[in-house]
């Protein structure tokens, strides 16, 4: 029984399937990053070099894609950490879910004023 | 994987698979401070297009610093590694692939996780030469 209920859809599975997604891109972007910090240890050219990549309107479009795929894969975590922890909630799983999604968003949308303004202000 | 009514993965059984459950949970709760704030240092606090050579180098010539991102690296690393074994258990099931691809993974991880250490570790500034 428990198998069939395993993809059940809604906020449950749209969760499991973000925090899989996101964990993986911040995986991903971590082995680029051990890379790209490497140059340090050849020469500040190289560095400088490696970093000039990132410095463009396209890459703070993807820092702020990184920053919210980081905080999405933060705080969906803390519910699963807290659904663990304490059993009861698990009840209310969806309404942590959209309560998670406020506490996102209300950090999210300071970060892309932030982060992207500099974007448009040109 | 042993699953409860809503899909999530139960607290296990075996010693090392219950260690990794452990592992997930309080590493995720460091990584939660550590990986946003350090995010927020490069990111919210400042333009990161900013950023250099000489910044960091800056930057490493604190042993906080240096200390704070061998912690970061190591959690994530292990963190990444361990939910990318998820991701493999959960989708190849035929055993020889995924023990190539488990093979590749751990390889590719640790080699990555003591370079970056490494690399912090041994950061010597240089003169930059304009």
């Amino acid at each position: 029984m428990f198998e069939e209920i395993r993809y059940k859809g809604r906020e449950g599975m749209l969760a499991w399937a973000l925090h899989r997604f996101t964990g993986l891109g911040v995986f991903f972007f971590l082995l680029i990053h051990i890379l790209e910090m490497s140059m340090m240890g050849y020469s500040p050219e190289a560095y400088n070099k490696a970093l000039a990549l990132y410095h463009n309107d396209f890459f703070r479009l993807m820092e702020f894609a990184l920053g919210m795929t980081v905080l999405f894969h933060a705080l969906n975590g803390t519910r699963i950490v807290l659904m663990d922890f304490f059993d009861n909630l698990m009840v209310y799983h969806r309404q942590m879910f959209w309560v998670q999604m406020l506490v996102f968003a209300g950090m999210a949308l300071p970060a892309a004023y932030i982060m992207l303004s500099p974007i448009i202000s040109k | 994987m042993a699953r409860n009514l809503y899909g999530s993965r139960t607290q296990p059984n075996g010693s090392m698979e219950l260690l990794a459950w452990y592992f997930m949970r309080i590493s995720g709760i460091v990584l939660l401070l550590m990986a946003v704030t350090h995010f927020a240092i490069m990111h919210i606090f400042r333009d990161s297009q900013t950023i250099d050579y000489a910044w960091v180098a800056a930057r490493f010539s604190s042993p906080i610093w240096r200390t704070y991102d061998i912690i970061l690296l190591f959690l994530a690393m292990i963190h990444g590694m361990n939910g990318v074994r998820y991701v493999v258990d959960d989708y190849i099931h035929h055993q020889g692939l995924r023990v190539l691809a488990l093979s590749v993974l751990y390889t590719i991880s640790l080699t990555l996780l003591i370079y970056g250490m490494v690399g912090i570790l041994t950061f010597t500034p240089q003169l930059q030469s304009f």
